[in-house]
């Protein structure tokens, strides 16, 4: 080489060979260890895997290794993918973390950008090449082995080129988090935090508003969020369809704009910065403030769980975790333990967060009292499932009219829109938190807004309010999708008893469907609040499968009367359910342990009592009560023991002893003590 | 060669650097002096391109040297604190930087080989401080620089060393016009190689001196009579410093020499003695009260 080349011209690139050489030279270890546990994990495990006979089994499994979400086996990949690039950003941009090192390389004869070209380049060579090479290894085995039989290149080029984008993807994240800290431990931490932290900001801020506000409710899905932080999303499956060409595309470009943006934050960063947590000193603020934030709504969140949402341990843990935050944070930034000069700070935090919880429990902005009047709601959700609401408001999925029932529905009616909103007022009045169901109250206004509140509400205390909704058309039909059902549309109606060993009854002929349709439809339409709200036990259930092999499931209620009647008068009756006369004798015996909290004083080898009594027997299948299964010492676990043409069968119910019951089986549980 | 003007740098509310100037001449040697956390270190880093400034301007020959690859290009930084590559040898690390420097010379890393006897396939980093020192300027030496610029240079490296390296310096500095700025809290270390130097103390450069003018300027003188001393003995120059003892003067003048001596042989003294004098006192005398209050932390 002629190194007396003319000393006066000076080439700058941006990638320098010396440099790039340095790195790999260094690191090469890591792509080493990288690239075997690959070839260990992929193509050495398929060549020694012993396949199984079934061989579409063996495809899936194989198929499934090369799939870097799927769970199990790959998960290891995962963990490589979460791993490998943040180590390897981290060591070419080591030298940025340590004085001697950043002084050198700075005074080298390279300007910045070549400097992070170089580096920025041999990692994601080092980080690449192993998964190059364990792809071309899976595609000669591919081409010369069996395993072309289990596997297509297809497979092994989206491996290849997914496993590549996520590398990619981490690598520049890391690379660019790396350029605000001066220390390699708050690198590594900070990329891990900045993955969860949108996420986990949003949903500790939704857990503690949840604890001030009565009624909170958010309607910010941070289930979106997710998708965008590439460790979130690998903790989560996000669909084998998330990944089209468009997708790929807009995570390619993410990654470059990570780099990108690192480039011009890596130019103005000072040299000075090393050692430091915080590169930047604007943004030590905000670290500060940020973590003492963060380790307040942790703490509040904590110790409102802890205390049942008593508001002043709630106030300690806020107390409590933002001076734990901003003295750890203080202790980080000044790399001393006497930050006690810092308190002013602290004041300042504490001023601001005052006034803000004043506002908030003053309800400043009028938020819990807040209730739209009728005429200016368009329509309002009433369930128990926001991420329902999510994906028909927000994501506006098309309503699937013979959707199964998620737990809500959209009221438009306006007579059901003043009840609720008559609900709503109720709850205002009197805001207790008891033992009942979340449920979401979410309006439509009519211009556009949306208002959303969750309550805990108890059925049966609210029941004259909710007895006309659930009474309601609306409400039926979003409940029962039958109501609305075209029978043409029906494939076939199961109906089955799932205490007997009676083969269910398949309803396939186009005349008996529709007859059933139309008396289940009866039924329900005539359902009252009393008889949807009641505990019933699911025994008997009905299947209605369409056109589309989609499933919709139903309980045949005793109130059912045209139902059952239909079912009788047909013979099926008696072919599909449980008979009374089926019943040979039942026992009465005390749960054992597992079965109920440890509460009363319960023998594992508890007393059994028999009851052969046919009347008694009717009256164990038929009694019942209010559902307070909360005091074990009450229960009692009754097995009917039978016979019918198909089998003996045994099945279990839970009774409570307060239930209402005759004297004679009264004397029976009594013998149980 | 090179030239700071109205430098400022803060670090937080730490001001490291306030107005300093300084004017490093071509093919001469500079000495940095100050005491430990006057800003040497700071100014350097500056003047290595390594340091953004706040304010002021740096240029070497001319051009600025933050983000300029072509003034490091023919500038060489050894610091005080030496950073290589983990697993490299010293031959690697000489490949390394004859591909960034234009000027390296093969040629004179062989010659240089058995002045320093260090092994070239020795891994640096497994190398002793005053070793890795030694490679630091070896390898600084090879990439011919026309500037140098040496953060505490010499610690940690033996009498003996000390001596081969300030010798292969100078003759750099003789042969190839080389610029070298060198830092030190030691004024006497630099007294024999600078010809100029400048003082830093907190943050700000006290004095900027040529060293020749300094010696050739100043003067130390005994004079004794054998009577009473004559109140005008001296009718030019400037008395830095007067000290009577009985009829023994001992004066310090800044002042042509011969003139002076001409001056008080005038006078009859009974003795006339040049004494010579330190750089220390030089300083101390010339800087008057300044010059106490840094000599407790220089010396």
């Amino acid at each position: 080489m002629n190194w007396g080349e003319s000393a006066m011209t000076f080439k700058v690139s941006l990638f320098n060979k010396g440099l790039v050489i340095s790195d790999l030279k260094r690191f090469w270890w890591v792509s080493a260890l990288y690239g075997l546990f690959l070839i260990l994990i992929l193509p050495f495990h398929h060549m020694v895997q012993e396949m199984p006979a079934n061989n579409s089994w063996g495809k899936e499994m194989l198929q499934r290794t090369l799939d870097i979400f799927s769970v199990g086996q790959s998960g290891l990949q995962a963990i490589l993918i979460c791993t490998v690039p943040v180590i390897l950003a981290v060591l070419v941009f080591r030298y940025l973390h340590s004085r001697r090192a950043t002084a050198v390389m700075h005074s080298l004869p390279f300007n910045r950008y070549t400097l992070f070209c170089s580096h920025s380049a041999a990692g994601l060579l080092l980080l690449l090449l192993p998964v190059m090479v364990t792809g071309l290894v899976l595609m000669g085995l591919n081409v010369t082995t069996h395993l072309k039989e289990y596997y297509s290149l297809w497979h092994i080029l989206r491996w290849m080129g997914l496993t590549a984008l996520f590398d990619t993807l981490l690598f520049s994240i890391t690379v660019f988090v790396g350029m605000f800290t001066g220390s390699t431990v708050a690198h590594i931490a900070f990329t891990y935090i900045l993955q969860v932290l949108p996420t986990g900001f949003l949903v500790l801020l939704d857990e503690n508003l949840r604890n001030l506000l009565y009624g909170y409710a958010s309607i910010n899905n941070p289930g979106n969020l997710r998708h965008d932080f590439p460790v979130m999303m690998l903790a989560g499956y996000p669909g084998n369809d998330y990944f089209t060409t468009a997708t790929v595309a807009a995570y390619l470009l993410v990654a470059a704009l990570f780099l990108a943006a690192a480039a011009y934050v890596y130019k103005l960063r000072h040299a000075e910065a090393a050692g430091e947590v915080v590169a930047f000193a604007i943004m030590r603020p905000v670290f500060k403030y940020g973590v003492t934030a963060c380790a307040m709504l942790l703490a509040g969140a904590y110790f409102a769980g802890v205390s049942r949402g008593s508001f002043s341990i709630i106030v300690f843990g806020y107390i409590l975790g933002s001076l734990l935050g901003y003295v750890t944070a203080e202790i980080l930034l000044q790399k001393s333990l006497r930050v006690w000069s810092a308190y002013r700070g602290y004041l300042g935090y504490v001023a601001v967060i005052t006034v803000l919880l004043l506002g908030i429990t003053t309800d400043a902005t009028g938020y819990v009292h807040r209730v739209p009047e009728p005429e200016n709601v368009n329509k309002v959700y009433f369930g128990t499932n926001i991420g329902e609401w999510m994906r028909l408001e927000k994501l506006n999925n098309t309503i699937d009219q013979n959707a199964e029932y998620m737990g809500g529905n959209f009221f438009e009616d306006r007579n059901n829109i003043r009840n609720i909103l008559l609900l709503h007022r109720q709850l205002l009045q009197s805001p207790l938190t008891e033992n009942g169901i979340d449920y979401y109250i979410v309006y439509t206004l009519d211009n556009g807004d949306y208002l959303a509140r969750r309550y805990s509400i108890d059925e049966k205390r609210y029941a004259s309010l909710l007895k006309p909704v659930y009474e309601s058309l609306e409400y039926k039909q979003a409940r029962f999708p039958v109501v609305t059902q075209d029978p043409a549309n029906i494939k076939l109606i199961e109906i089955g008893d799932d205490r007997t060993p009676k083969r269910p009854v398949v309803l396939a002929d186009s005349a008996e469907i529709r007859e059933f349709a139309a008396r289940l439809k009866q039924d329900v339409l005539h359902a009252t609040f009393e008889e949807l709200t009641a505990n019933w036990e699911e025994n008997v259930h009905i299947n209605i499968v369409d056109v589309n092999e989609k499933p919709v499931h139903y309980n045949l209620r005793d109130s059912y009367r045209s139902v059952i009647s239909w079912l009788k008068d047909k013979g099926y009756y008696e072919s599909i359910m449980l008979l009374p006369e089926e019943i040979e004798y039942a026992t009465l015996e005390r749960p054992t342990v597992s079965e109920g909290y440890k509460t009363g004083p319960a023998s594992p080898a508890s007393k059994r009592v028999e009851i052969r009594e046919r009347r008694l027997i009717e009256e164990l299948l038929s009694v019942s009560g209010p559902d307070e299964f909360t005091n074990a010492g009450k229960i009692i676990t009754v097995t009917f023991y039978g016979r019918t043409i198909a089998g003996s069968f045994q099945f279990k119910r839970s009774i409570h002893r307060d239930w209402p019951a005759s004297a004679s089986l009264r004397e029976y549980m009594k013998q149980l003590d | 060669m090179i030239e700071v003007r109205e430098l400022s740098k803060s670090f937080g509310q730490f001001k490291a650097l306030d107005k300093v100037n300084i004017n490093v001449n071509k093919s001469s040697v500079y000495g940095l002096l100050g005491p430990n956390g006057a800003g040497k270190t700071t100014l350097i880093k500056h003047l290595a391109g390594v340091y953004r400034q706040d304010t002021g301007t740096i240029t070497i020959d001319g051009q600025p040297v933050y983000e300029n690859p072509a003034v490091k290009s023919f500038l060489v930084y050894i610091p005080d604190d030496l950073y290589f590559f983990s697993q490299y040898s010293i031959e690697e690390t000489a490949r390394f930087y004859a591909s960034l420097y234009p000027t390296w010379d093969w040629e004179r890393y062989r010659l240089l080989q058995p002045v320093f006897s260090i092994e070239p396939q020795r891994r640096i980093t497994r190398l002793s401080k005053g070793m890795q020192k030694q490679v630091a300027f070896w390898l600084g030496i090879c990439a011919t620089p026309r500037v140098m610029i040496l953060d505490e240079p010499v610690d940690g490296l033996d009498p003996v060393m000390r001596k081969k390296v300030w010798n292969l310096v100078l003759q750099d500095v003789a042969e190839h016009e080389t610029t070298v700025l060198v830092s030190s809290h030691n004024l006497r270390e630099l007294e024999d190689i600078c010809d100029h130097v400048g003082i830093l103390h907190n943050g700000t450069i006290l004095v900027e001196k040529d060293l020749d003018d300094l010696k050739t300027d100043v003067h130390k003188l005994q004079v004794a009579f054998a009577g009473e001393v004559p109140p005008d003995l001296l009718q030019t120059g400037t008395v830095l410093h007067r000290e009577q003892n009985g009829s023994i003067v001992l004066l310090i003048v800044k002042g042509d020499k011969d003139r002076l001596l001409s001056e008080v042989q005038r006078a009859n003294p009974v003795i006339l003695d040049v004494l010579p004098l330190t750089l220390e006192e030089i300083f101390i005398y010339e800087l008057g009260g300044i010059g106490y209050d840094i000599q407790s932390v220089l010396i």
